[in-house]
C-alpha cells in the first residue's frame, strides 16, 4: 500500500479550486445594476469587506477602473467649507485623511517632481512612476461639490485631467474686473471646444462688459456666479453645475467650464465644436429613389436627421454614457405611446448592463446586446439611413446611436426586413415587390447554387437533360480536378476579390476589376483550371450574395455557403443538402431578437402577415406589425382614398364592420 | 412537481407539426402494407382508422382537460400512482423509441438504396441521428415554427407527386370498391389504429399552449389532416399502380411514383428533389421522437430540463437500429409489430379515461364539473 503523503490531497485542492472558479453567486443575475454601480463579484469575499468610503457594502473590486471609471452618483460625501485664513491647508489635511496610502505617495512624489521643475531623466523616471501609481488612485473629490475657493478647484482640475504633461487641457486665468476684481478661470479641451466661443462670447464680455456698465464699479453682493450667469454670458446653453463631476464630464464632451472665486457653482457653457464630416449620401445602402442622405460620425446630427423624418413631440431621445473609459454616449429613440413598454424596459436594461471599457462602435454595441451572439442571422438590423430608422421608429422599433458610429441599430428585427430596403417602398408597388422577390431569390441562389450544381454532377446525374449533360461532361473533360475542387478554388478566388476590392485603395480600384476578370473569367477556363460552365456558377452565386442588402445576412450566407458545398453537397449530394437545410430552418426560428422570433410573422404565424416578400398599395399597409405589440392597432385609416368613388362604397359597406373589429381588437 | 416547458407553440404550428409527425410514413413502405391488407379497397382503411383514432382522442381529450396545463405524465402518475405510472411511461418511451428506430431505419435504406448504394448504412443513420439530435435539443418550440415553415413545401411536393401521376391514373384500378369485403376492411381499419401511435406526443403539448382550449382542435386537426393525407396516398397510389402490381413495384411507392412523373423533355426525372421533402419531414418524425421519449422520461423523474437525456436515448437508438438484421426485418418490425400490436397501446388512453372517471367519483365534487 502506498503511503498517504501530500499528494493524496491534490484532488481535494483542485476540487476546491474549481468549486470557488464555478459555484455562481447566488442572487447574481436577480439583481439589476444601475449605471454606476458595480456587481458585487463575490458575495464571500464581499463580506469580508468593511464599509468603504461611501458607506457601501459589498463592493469589493476585484480589477480597480481607471480613474474616470466611475460614472457620476449623487454625491455622497458633501464636503464642509472649512472656514479658515490659511487656506489651501484645511482641505489639504482633510482629503489626505480620506486618502488611500498609495494615493499620499503619488501626491508626495507628484509634488516632489513639480517642485524640482523639468530636468534629469531620474525625475522624468519618478514622474513616470508616480503617473503609473496614480492610475490606480480613484479622486475622492470627484463626487464632492464645488469648492468656493478657485484655487482649490484649479489644483483639482489639474489633478484630474493630469495637467503638468496633459497638453490638450486648456485653463485660462483672468480676472472680472468688479471691485474688487474677481477672479475666475475658464477650463476647456483644446480642439473638442470651439475656440470662438471661448474667445468671443465668453473671455470677451467677462473681461469687457462690467467695465463698460458705468463708471461706478460696484460691489459685488451675493453669489457671483448669479451676476455673472444672468448679465454677463451670452451663450444660449449654459448649464450652473455644483458638482466637479459635472464640470469633468461637460469638459469632457466638450463644453467650456467658467469657473468664479467665491461661488459653489460653475457655469458650463455650451462649445462643443468636434470634427464632424457632413452629411452625405449612404455608401453600402444606396437607393435610386429616395433621400440620399445618411447618418455621419456625430450622434446630435445624427438624432437630428432622425427628428428631421419625425417632427412629433413624442419621438424621444434617451442619452446613456457607456464604456468606462471612452464614455460614449448612446442614444435611444423610440416613439412614447406607440413602443411597447416591455420592449423598451428589455432595451435599456441590456444597456445598462454593458459594462465594457469602450464601445468602438455600433458593431460592438450590437455583439453586447443582442439575444443569440453565437448565431449567424443578424438579430439587430444596422442602417445608415435616417428614413429608415424614422420608418422603423413609426412602427414602433426603437432605434440605437451610437456616438462615433454612422449606423444606427434597429431592435427588434425580423428576418423579412433583412431583405428589404426603403426604396421598395418608394416605388409603385409592383416594381417594388418585383425586386423584392428578385432579392429573396437572390438568397436561395447565394445559399445554395454552388452546392446544387455539386450535388447534381457528383451524385443526381440522371436528373440533367442528356444534351446539357453531355455539355458539362464535354466542358469537365480536360479539367483534371473533381468539382468540388474547382468550385472551392473559384469560390476562394472570388472571396479574396471581394475582401481586396474593400481594402484597396480606391486610387488603384479599377485594378482589381481586370485581375478579377482576368483570373475568374478567361484564364482559369483558358488553363484548364476550371470549367467553363463552373464560372457561370460562380459568377451567378456572386451576383446574387451582392444583392442581399443587409452586410450582416450577407456575410452569414458567404459562410453558411460553404458549409452547404462542402459539408453536404460534396458528401451527400441532395440529402446532405437537405438535412443542412432542416437544422439551418430549426436553428434559424428558434432566434429571438429583443424576445421577437426572427422568422416572424410566418413562425410563429401571427395572422394578417403582410409585409413580407409581396408588397401592396401603400395605402392599403394600414395595419401596425403584431409581433411587436404596439399600443396602437392602425397606421393609417383603413379606406383612405375617400376622393375615388370606389373607396367611397366599399368603406360603407366593410368600414362598419371592420371599425367594430379594430374596437374590440384594441380593447 | 411541475411540467418541463420552454416556450410556447402556436396552435396552428403545433397541428401542422403533429401532423407532420403522424403523416410523415406516407413516404415509407405505408402504401405498400395497406394494399396487401385491402386490396383494391385499401384507402378505406386509413381512413377508419382516423375515424377510430378521433374517437379516442376525444376520451384522450377529455381526460387532459381535465388537468389544465398538465402533460400526459404528470396525469398518469396523479391518476395511477408512481409504480403503475412508472409502467406507463416505459410504455410511452418505448412508443416513442420503436418509432425512432424504424422509421430512422426505412430512411438509412431508402436513401442507400435510392442514391448511394456503396455508402454503408450507418453513415446516413449516423448522419439523420444527429441531425435530429440538434433539432430536438432545440426544443418543441423551434421544431413547431420549423415545421409550419416548411409545410407549404412539403404539400406542394405532395399535390405536385399527385397531379404529376394523374395522367398514369385509371379508375378501373380501384375496382372492385369494397376490396375483399368490408368486414376485413373494418377488422384492419380498427387494428391499424396503431398508425396513429405517434398521437401521444398529444399529451406532451398542454403545457406549452397559451390557451388550453387550443388542444382539441390540434388533436383533431392533425389526426383529420394526417389521416386525410394516408388515404389520399393509398388512393393515388392505388389508382395509379393497381392491384396486382402495387404490391411489387417497390419498397418506396410515392418514391416509384416520383419517378413516374414526365412533362416533356426537361421535366422528367426529377424524383432526387422529393428527396428534399422526404428528409425534411421524417427529420422532424425523427426528431420529434426523441424529444417525445426524453421528456416522457425527465417527466417521470421530475427532472428540471430533459436535455441531458437526448444524447442517452439517441445513443440507445442508434445501437437498436442495427437490430434487425435486414431491410425486411426492419419493415416487419414495423408493420407486423407497431402497427398492428401497437394497436392495444393507442387503446390505453381509454383506461385511463376510465380511471380518471372512477377517481372523480371518489374525489367528491372538486373536480366534477
Amino acid at each position: 500500500m502506498k503511503k498517504k503523503g501530500p499528494k493524496q490531497q491534490w484532488p481535494r485542492k483542485i476540487k476546491r479550486f474549481f468549486t470557488s472558479v464555478t459555484t455562481p453567486d447566488p442572487g447574481f443575475m436577480e439583481k439589476t445594476f444601475s449605471l454606476g454601480e458595480r456587481a458585487p463579484y463575490n458575495q464571500e469575499a464581499g463580506k469580508k469587506d468593511k464599509p468603504n468610503r461611501r458607506g457601501e457594502e459589498n463592493n469589493r473590486r476585484i480589477i480597480k477602473p481607471l480613474p474616470l471609471a466611475k460614472v457620476r452618483r449623487k454625491p455622497l460625501a458633501v464636503r464642509p467649507l472649512e472656514v479658515k485664513k490659511d487656506g489651501g491647508q484645511g482641505e489639504e489635511k482633510n482629503s489626505n485623511a480620506r486618502r488611500t496610502a498609495t494615493g499620499l505617495a503619488a501626491q508626495e512624489k507628484r509634488q516632489a517632481q513639480s517642485g524640482q521643475g523639468e530636468g534629469s531623466h531620474q525625475d522624468y523616471q519618478a514622474a513616470l512612476k508616480a503617473q503609473a501609481e496614480d492610475v490606480q488612485e480613484e479622486e475622492p473629490f470627484l463626487g464632492w461639490d464645488i469648492d468656493p475657493r478657485l484655487s482649490v478647484n484649479l489644483e483639482r482640475v489639474s489633478r484630474v485631467f493630469h495637467i503638468p504633461p496633459n497638453m490638450d487641457v486648456v485653463v485660462r486665468e483672468f480676472e472680472i474686473p468688479f471691485e474688487p476684481p474677481l477672479k475666475a478661470a475658464i477650463v476647456y479641451i483644446d480642439g473638442a471646444a470651439s475656440r470662438d466661443v471661448a474667445d468671443n462670447y465668453i473671455l470677451k464680455p467677462l473681461m469687457l462688459l462690467p467695465r463698460l456698465e458705468g463708471e461706478e464699479k460696484e460691489a459685488v453682493r451675493g453669489d457671483p456666479v448669479d451676476l455673472v450667469y444672468k448679465t454677463l454670458l451670452p451663450g444660449n446653453q449654459v448649464a450652473r453645475k455644483e458638482c466637479f463631476q459635472d464640470l469633468v464630464e461637460a469638459v469632457l464632451n466638450g463644453d467650456t467650464a467658467v469657473l468664479v472665486d467665491g461661488s459653489r457653482e460653475v457655469l458650463t457653457v455650451e462649445s462643443k465644436a468636434w470634427p464632424v464630416r457632413s452629411v452625405e449620401p449612404p455608401r453600402s445602402e444606396a437607393v435610386i429613389r429616395g433621400p440620399q442622405e445618411a447618418f455621419v460620425e456625430h450622434l446630435r446630427v445624427n438624432t437630428g436627421l432622425v427628428r428631421k423624418h419625425l417632427r412629433n413631440q413624442s419621438l424621444v431621445t434617451e442619452i446613456f454614457t457607456l464604456g468606462q473609459v471612452s464614455r460614449t454616449q448612446v442614444a435611444i429613440m423610440y416613439l412614447q405611446g406607440l413602443v411597447n413598454p416591455k420592449l423598451l424596459a428589455e432595451v435599456k436594461r441590456r444597456l445598462e448592463m454593458v459594462k465594457t471599457d469602450a464601445i468602438a462602435d455600433s458593431g460592438i454595441l450590437e455583439i453586447f446586446i443582442d439575444d443569440n451572439p453565437r448565431a449567424f442571422v443578424p438579430q439587430i438590423l444596422a442602417t445608415e439611413r435616417p428614413d429608415r430608422a424614422a420608418a422603423f421608429l413609426t412602427e414602433g422599433h426603437v432605434v440605437i446611436l451610437v456616438d462615433g458610429s454612422p449606423f444606427a441599430l434597429i431592435v427588434p428585427v425580423t428576418f423579412w426586413a433583412l431583405l428589404h430596403t426603403p426604396e421598395d417602398y418608394y416605388l409603385r408597388w409592383p416594381f417594388g415587390t418585383f425586386v423584392r422577390w428578385i432579392r429573396f431569390l437572390a438568397f436561395f441562389f447565394a445559399l445554395l447554387t454552388p452546392a446544387l450544381y455539386i450535388a447534381i454532377v457528383n451524385y443526381h446525374q440522371e436528373m440533367i437533360p442528356t444534351d446539357l449533360l453531355l455539355a458539362i461532361a464535354a466542358s469537365r473533360e480536360r479539367v483534371p480536378f473533381p468539382a468540388v475542387v474547382e468550385v472551392i478554388l473559384m469560390e476562394v478566388s472570388f472571396e479574396l476579390i471581394r475582401e481586396a476590392g474593400v481594402r484597396i485603395p480606391s486610387v488603384i480600384g479599377p485594378t482589381i476589376g481586370i485581375v478579377g476578370a482576368l483570373i475568374l473569367g478567361q484564364a482559369a477556363v483558358a488553363a484548364n483550371i476550371v470549367s467553363p460552365i463552373l464560372v457561370i456558377v460562380v459568377a451567378v452565386t456572386g451576383l446574387a450574395s451582392l444583392a442581399i442588402p443587409n452586410y450582416g445576412l450577407n456575410l452569414s450566407l458567404r459562410i453558411y455557403r460553404f458549409a452547404f458545398l462542402v459539408a453536404a453537397a460534396a458528401l451527400f449530394g441532395f440529402v446532405g443538402i437537405a438535412v443542412l437545410l432542416f437544422l439551418l430552418n430549426v436553428h434559424t426560428v428558434g432566434q429571438k431578437s429583443f424576445g421577437v422570433p426572427v422568422v416572424s410573422p410566418v413562425a410563429p404565424y401571427r395572422p394578417p402577415s403582410f409585409d413580407l416578400v409581396t408588397l401592396r398599395e401603400m395605402f392599403k399597409h394600414s395595419l401596425l406589425p403584431r409581433y411587436m405589440r404596439p399600443r396602437r392597432h392602425r397606421r393609417q385609416e383603413e379606406f383612405n382614398r375617400y376622393w375615388h368613388p370606389l373607396t367611397t362604397m366599399l368603406a360603407k359597406t366593410k368600414g362598419e364592420a371592420r371599425k367594430e373589429n379594430d374596437k374590440r381588437q384594441e380593447g | 412537481m411541475s411540467s418541463l416547458r420552454d416556450g410556447h407553440i402556436g396552435a396552428v404550428e403545433a397541428t401542422i407539426l403533429v401532423a407532420i409527425y403522424m403523416g410523415s410514413k406516407i413516404f415509407l413502405t405505408f402504401p405498400r402494407d395497406m394494399a396487401k391488407l385491402g386490396a383494391t379497397a385499401a384507402w378505406f382503411i386509413p381512413l377508419f382508422s382516423m375515424l377510430v383514432a378521433l374517437l379516442i382522442f376525444t376520451f384522450f381529450n377529455r381526460l387532459l382537460l381535465r388537468f389544465p396545463g398538465r402533460n400526459l405524465v404528470q396525469v398518469t402518475e396523479t391518476l395511477l400512482g408512481p409504480v403503475a405510472a412508472g409502467v406507463a411511461t416505459v410504455i410511452y418511451f418505448l412508443i416513442f423509441f420503436f418509432i425512432t428506430v424504424v422509421i430512422l431505419r426505412e430512411l438509412a435504406e431508402m436513401v442507400k438504396t435510392i442514391i448511394m448504394p456503396m455508402t454503408p448504412i450507418s453513415v446516413f443513420i449516423g448522419l439523420f441521428l444527429a441531425a435530429a439530435l440538434f433539432a430536438a435539443y432545440q426544443g418543441i418550440e423551434s421544431l413547431s415554427r420549423g415545421a409550419w415553415l416548411f409545410f407549404p413545401f412539403i404539400l406542394l411536393a405532395f399535390v405536385l407527386i399527385i397531379i404529376g401521376t394523374a395522367p398514369f391514373m385509371r379508375w378501373e384500378n380501384i375496382t372492385p370498391v369494397l376490396g375483399y369485403g368490408p368486414l376485413p376492411l373494418l377488422k384492419w381499419g380498427l387494428i391499424k389504429v396503431a398508425l396513429f401511435g405517434e398521437g401521444f406526443i398529444l399529451g406532451l403539448i398542454p403545457p406549452y399552449l397559451r390557451d388550453q382550449k387550443d388542444f382539441s382542435m390540434i388533436g383533431y386537426g392533425s389526426i383529420i389532416l394526417s389521416g386525410l393525407t394516408m388515404t389520399l396516398t393509398v388512393f393515388a397510389y392505388l389508382l395509379v399502380f393497381g392491384m396486382p402490381s402495387c404490391i411489387h413495384a417497390g419498397a418506396y411507392p410515392l418514391y416509384q411514383m416520383a419517378r413516374l412523373i414526365f412533362y416533356g423533355r426537361f421535366i422528367q426525372r426529377v424524383d432526387v428533389l422529393f428527396i428534399f421533402i422526404w428528409v425534411f419531414s421524417i427529420l422532424f418524425t425523427l426528431a420529434l421522437s426523441l424529444y417525445g421519449g426524453a421528456v416522457v422520461l425527465g417527466q417521470y423523474f421530475n427532472l428540471e430540463t430533459y436535455r441531458p437525456l437526448l444524447f442517452p436515448v439517441s445513443l440507445l437508438t442508434y445501437a437498436a437500429v442495427f437490430l434487425a438484421p435486414s431491410f425486411p426485418v426492419a419493415e416487419w418490425l414495423d408493420n407486423q409489430l407497431l402497427r398492428t400490436y401497437g394497436a392495444v397501446v393507442v387503446m390505453l388512453p381509454l383506461l385511463l379515461y376510465l380511471v380518471a372517471k372512477g377517481w372523480r367519483l371518489k374525489e367528491g365534487g372538486e373536480n366534477a364539473a
